[in-house]
């Protein structure tokens, strides 16, 4: 792993804007994203997990500029991502790709799967036709399906091959960086360890770095390199997978860590419950974000920001009482 | 039961997208029945120099408001025309008008309701308060304004018709873009780099074709409606006649002469219909949420 991170992603914000109140004219904003920082390495994969509706697909969005960021700096190797004119970002897109959740409303309806994977190939130019249409027999192969695929729509296909067809489209232009926003969740059981298994295989024979987007941390487990979690728009763990399964400090990920189902009895761990629920990303608590919900919380947490603190190397955690957890 | 499955299928998954379409449409008994009608009046008004043995405008006073003979099929009207001829003729006017005005409001429609749907915001703002504007004019009485202003030509009159009709469809098909582009395959179109023309017009105009087809078939019918009223008004097109200007020189004869005003009326009112019906057939048709 070289030290040159290939994205780097600084304080991002997306806030979006409340009908604010008519008369005061106040505004006030929803924080899906509140200043969230963090390197991806060439060749790694960085897994994000966190509940629903802690701003995980938001960033993922914000990065590859689907929406604009409300605030900070996302750099595409030298590139700054946020502030590139269109054409610039056109072909930066060549290079950052993105994988989506639901297989079945990421592909047009009305198009074929060859229309579906050659439309990268058709945007970017590239040059003949027998060329580009190669290109996608190659494609539909390494994504495990076959030619006789490609005259089909969508809908003869399952959950599982359309999220194969959606890897295929990603791969079409040869990225480096592929957003993978829960490329899996919304799949059988069964059919996660093959896709898994697949994004895996494509990693490791073209070189890909993944940022890989789940809410579940025993899928992030299986493909991930470092973790970050996030809560309520800020992350407040990262680490080495290991080191955040076997020594994890924040409070959160704790919980998080204790809810994965044990299928050994034996191993079961005693579960800290979290209670409640997440609270709106419109008012977020004061101090740390965790507190209503922290079985450690004392009075600093209430009142004051934990900042991101390193707690070993390449381990960084946001909270006041990590020393002791 | 194998056998009889797996070529099932397999014919199933060769049949394309039209072919699918053209047989649900056929079990619609009605609409099949209205596009053979269609199919037939348009052929009639093509072949009109053909079928005719008058022509349209030429007078016999000595033969005036004659009831359905052998010679006049129809009969005449009051200065002897044989009523026949000025139906089949007509029939050319108020198709074309039908059609012509139909295409020029689902341009305009889509168009401004896909603008609104996709730009949204202060874009959506203005294009909506137009179309809200438009549509709560009195059209009826607008149409007799322009047409009494303007010159009353075939062309003039479908421009006014179309461009007064389009609101409902820029209704739609906003609703429909608001829909769409929310679609993770329009957002994935944009992370390959897809301009806003290519996503517009390649993604999610394709995707909302099935509601405007049926939208443009019950505008076909609702302006041969509207130019029949016009025509009835007075202010319609008269050379060659439409169905509606041929209802309208009848209409102070009907106690004697019922013939000169009964033929153009079933014609507009079948002919309305119809596509009223290959309308509905169509929706049926298109609509992916029923059976296949």
């Amino acid at each position: 792993m070289s030290t040159e991170p290939i994205l780097a992603v600084k304080k991002l914000k997306k806030y979006y804007p409340l009908k604010g109140n008519w008369f005061s004219g106040k505004k006030s904003y929803l924080k899906a994203v509140d200043g969230v920082s963090f390197d991806v390495y060439p060749g790694e994969t960085l897994g994000v997990v966190g509940e629903s509706g802690c701003g995980k697909s938001t960033m993922a969005r914000t990065i590859l500029r689907l929406q604009e960021a409300t605030a900070g700096e996302v750099y595409y190797q030298n590139y700054n991502v946020l502030q590139l004119a269109p054409d610039g970002l056109r072909k930066i897109r060549q290079n950052m790709q993105m994988i989506f959740q639901d297989p079945y409303s990421s592909l047009n309806p009305r198009f074929t799967v060859e229309q579906i994977i050659v439309e990268p190939l058709i945007i970017h130019k590239w040059k003949t036709a027998t060329e580009r249409r190669q290109r996608v027999e190659e494609l539909i192969t390494t994504v495990g399906l076959t030619k006789r695929h490609l005259k089909r729509y969508p809908h003869e296909f399952s959950g599982g091959q359309r999220q194969r067809i959606g890897i295929a489209r990603a791969l079409a232009l040869n990225p480096q960086l592929v957003v993978c926003d829960e490329p899996v969740s919304a799949l059988d059981v069964s059919i996660q360890s093959q896709v898994l298994n697949l994004l895996k295989k494509l990693q490791i024979e073209l070189a890909l770095t993944y940022v890989f987007i789940a809410h579940d941390l025993s899928v992030v487990k299986h493909i991930s390199n470092r973790i970050a979690v996030m809560y309520l728009g800020r992350i407040v763990e990262i680490a080495q997978s290991e080191q955040l399964y076997d020594s994890p400090r924040h409070p959160y990920t704790q919980a998080l860590l204790a809810a994965i189902p044990e299928p050994n009895p034996r191993l079961r761990r005693p579960r800290t419950l979290l209670r409640g629920e997440v609270p709106s990303p419109a008012k977020p608590p004061s101090g740390c974000r965790f507190h209503p919900r922290c079985p450690y919380r004392t009075e600093v947490c209430s009142s004051t920001e934990p900042l991101p603190q390193q707690a070993a190397p390449g381990h960084t955690v946001s909270c006041h009482h990590y020393k002791q957890l | 039961m194998l056998a009889i499955k797996s070529g099932k299928t397999v014919s199933a998954l060769e049949e394309s997208y039209l072919q699918m379409v053209w047989r649900r449409f056929k079990r619609h008994r009605l609409a099949l029945i209205s596009l053979i009608f269609l199919i037939f009046i348009s052929l009639l008004s093509l072949a009109a120099p053909l079928i005719t043995q008058y022509s349209y405008d030429q007078s016999d006073p000595e033969h005036s408001m004659e009831a359905p003979s052998k010679l006049h099929w129809l009969g005449t009207d009051r200065i002897g025309r044989d009523l026949y001829s000025r139906l089949i003729w007509g029939s050319r006017i108020s198709l074309s008008v039908g059609l012509v005005a139909a295409a020029v409001s689902v341009i305009v429609g889509t168009l401004i309701g896909a603008a609104a749907g996709y730009f949204g915001g202060v874009v959506d703002d203005i294009l909506m308060r137009f179309t809200e504007m438009v549509m709560s004019f009195p059209v009826i009485f607008l149409l007799l304004t322009i047409i009494a202003i303007i010159d009353r030509s075939v062309v003039n009159v479908m421009l006014v018709i179309g461009l007064t009709s389009w609101p409902g469809l820029a209704r739609l098909v906003r609703g429909q873009f608001l829909a769409l582009r929310e679609m993770d395959y329009v957002e994935a179109a944009r992370a390959l780099g897809a301009k806003n023309s290519r996503i517009v017009f390649r993604h999610m105009l394709l995707n909302c074709m099935a509601p405007i087809i049926v939208n443009a078939t019950l505008r076909v019918g609702g302006a041969i409606l509207a130019e029949s009223s016009l025509s009835f008004l007075g202010l319609g097109i008269t050379d060659p006649p439409s169905w509606g200007t041929i209802l309208n020189s009848g209409r102070h004869y009907m106690r004697f002469a019922p013939w000169i005003t009964i033929a153009p009326g079933v014609m507009i009112f079948l002919t309305v219909l119809a596509f009223n019906y290959v309308g509905d057939g169509l929706r049926d048709a298109l609509d992916p949420h029923l059976k296949r």
